[in-house]
């Protein structure tokens, strides 16, 4: 399956570094028109701030926006990182190694830009240490610890501390590459970063290890994250639509569905930007089309669950939510789309090897995904709110503010923010491993038949 | 006792490499080590296998996050000093605190067991290493610096240095 080409050292250090070594020609126009998002997102959080959390869109009973909708995505993002690096290195899968770090470095960027919008939709969020922080602050109350809302936070930032450590362990070989291409003050930094690597043995055999190490304890990490954000939503027994067991599956596995969509869409782009062509073949996007199919149509299964318990019960007030989120406008049409955008028109795409292979079709199949993605968890979130009280005379509406949009707008440009910065500063393929492929590709010959001359120890 | 010295020798190829670490070996110098600028298949220079005992560490460290965490959670559903009812202990709260500073710990011991295991010491090394080059260098006594330079070379070094 592995369609590599034979590269020397050299050529691998000279085309993988050549980002952070020059400035390409497009980069500052990208980097100005993320930092106009990300000014956009954050002025209308100024402008919160000064006026108060009136300006959101939130009103009863829907009180919960598009600012947690944009919680809930881009902590599904971050999922991306884990499934491809953490799962696909303990399974050995040789087609990981040209995007493991891109994603766990947009698991990185898209974590931190999700757990600011809590902090943001609170309104006032330079209370909310009195409010997370397990301390009672002279108030005479500790945290409700037997609050998903509270787990939230924790996991989140073990989610954060952990991906950013993987990223910096795998980073050290290619911080020792870049201490001896460079001279003045970022040798200086290099070589402090690098921690003294000189890729020896035991360096190496150190540094599989921390690898798989890093690897089996994300795992659970990963599979809680998005479990307890779904908690937030699963644990609220008087929101009909959100009371439902399912949600922790449901919602971790169209996390990785989002997260992968994400790093496909990435890689496309990188593959165009830094003309890695010869890094990011069509046999990745084969592969990685081939995982969306599995990973789509497990999260469909999961979908296709939580609708069907919700109708089993014929309780009058989830078949009233139902009846809104299917037949009732606008959201008759949005769902629609959910299902056309998240499912069913990738999906049956990425059947095709010739879709798979072909780079424009995957760069959009994979945006639609997320498009897809980020209504269904507005199809979940505000019509339940909508529908939450059991008198239809206070049943209410929402109406997302411009605030709100330029907020989750903004979301967008930092993590593009984040990796434009990232790339500049480090390479987006490690270069470790490109060199370590070259050495897997050695064959031998067997009779008639030529096999692999190399093979793994671990 | 003399302090060990150390020389380096650069080699453009593994095959080359692997006759130095040979050479080396039969010289009798007792800890050779071969730079790479990318991992390789273990012994293939010749050199022993390593085995850092690297799982003691984050073994430890999650063993102790996972207590603490479990501890806080339990901890944070107590009543507080000098109330008369006794709080309902669950716990779903305690398991996922318990999961989550073990997760912390291991990392924190991680990482304390690479700074250790790593057993770093100055030494000579070259940039071309990175480069794709492939680095022999050899600990040995002061006495044995000579011979080892002279069998770096013969093996076909592009560079010794010490």
């Amino acid at each position: 399956m592995q369609e590599r080409i034979r590269q020397t050292e050299r050529e691998i250090n000279r085309d993988l570094l050549w980002p952070v070594l020059r400035i390409p020609w497009w980069f500052w126009g990208l980097v100005l028109a993320a930092a106009l998002l990300v000014a956009a997102g954050g002025s209308a959080f100024g402008l919160e701030v000064n006026r108060g959390p009136g300006v959101y869109g939130v009103n009863r009973p829907t009180f919960w926006g598009f600012l947690i909708v944009n919680f809930v995505f881009w902590v599904g993002i971050s999922h991306a990182g884990v499934m491809l690096s953490a799962i696909l290195r303990l399974s050995q899968a040789e087609w990981r190694r040209p995007m493991v770090r891109a994603a766990e470095v947009l698991t990185i960027f898209s974590l931190a830009t999700a757990a600011s919008f809590p902090l943001m939709h609170t309104g006032r969020p330079w209370r909310i240490l009195y409010w997370a922080f397990p301390y009672d602050f002279s108030r005479g109350v500790y945290v409700n610890v037997r609050s998903p809302l509270i787990w939230d936070p924790s996991a989140i930032f073990t989610y954060l501390t952990s991906s950013a450590l993987f990223v910096f362990i795998t980073l050290i070989p290619d911080l020792a590459v870049l201490r001896d291409r460079t001279t003045g003050w970022p040798h200086r930094i290099f070589s402090v970063l690098a921690l003294g690597w000189k890729g020896n043995p035991r360096q190496w055999r150190l540094q599989a290890l921390a690898g798989i190490l890093l690897s089996a304890l994300i795992l659970p990490v990963f599979v809680s994250v998005h479990s307890i954000v779904s908690w937030d939503f699963g644990m609220a027994v008087s929101v009909e639509g959100w009371h439902v067991t399912i949600f922790a599956p449901y919602f971790v596995i169209g996390a990785v569905h989002s997260g992968v969509a994400a790093v496909a869409t990435l890689m496309v782009v990188m593959r165009k930007l830094f003309r890695w062509d010869a890094y990011l073949r069509d046999e990745h996007f084969d592969a990685i089309g081939r995982l969306l199919v599995v990973v789509g149509t497990a999260w469909f299964y999961f979908f296709l669950l939580e609708f069907v318990f919700a109708l089993l019960g014929r309780e009058p007030q989830e078949l009233a939510l139902r009846e809104l989120q299917v037949f009732q406008w606008p959201w008759n049409a949005l769902f629609v789309l959910f299902l056309l955008t998240a499912y069913f028109i990738p999906v049956p795409l990425w059947l095709f090897r010739r879709v798979r292979r072909n780079l424009t079709l995957m760069f959009w199949t994979s945006i639609l995904v997320n498009v897809g993605m980020w209504l269904e968890r507005l199809i979940i979130i505000v019509p339940s709110l909508m529908r939450k009280q059991t008198f239809t005379f206070i049943w209410g509406v929402y109406k997302p503010s411009p605030i709100e949009i330029l907020m989750v707008v903004g979301s967008f440009g930092l993590v593009a923010l984040g990796l434009l910065m990232f790339s500049k500063v480090f390479p987006l393929i490690p270069l470790n491993e490109a060199k370590e492929a070259q050495v897997f590709m050695d064959e031998i010959r067997v009779g008639k038949r030529r096999v692999p001359a190399v093979v793994r120890e671990e | 006792m003399a302090r060990p010295s150390a020389v380096l020798g650069i080699f453009a190829d593994a095959d080359s490499a692997g006759r130095a670490v040979e050479r080396l070996q039969a010289l009798g110098v007792e800890e050779v080590e071969v730079l790479t600028g990318h991992p390789y298949p273990s012994g293939a220079f010749g050199e022993a296998p390593v085995h850092p005992r690297y799982h003691r560490f984050p073994t430890a460290g999650g063993l102790v996050g996972a207590g603490v965490g479990a501890a806080l959670g339990v901890l944070l559903q107590a009543p507080p000093a000098g109330a008369e009812h006794v709080a309902i202990l669950t716990l779903p709260p305690a398991a996922f605190l318990a999961i989550l500073g073990g997760v912390l710990g291991g990392l924190a011991g991680g990482l304390l067991g690479l700074a250790v295991e790593a057993e770093a010491r100055p030494a000579p090394y070259d940039p071309e290493i990175t480069r794709g080059r492939i680095g022999v260098r050899a600990y040995c006594s002061p006495g044995q610096v000579g011979p080892a330079a002279r069998a770096l070379e013969e093996a076909g070094a592009l560079r010794v240095r010490s």
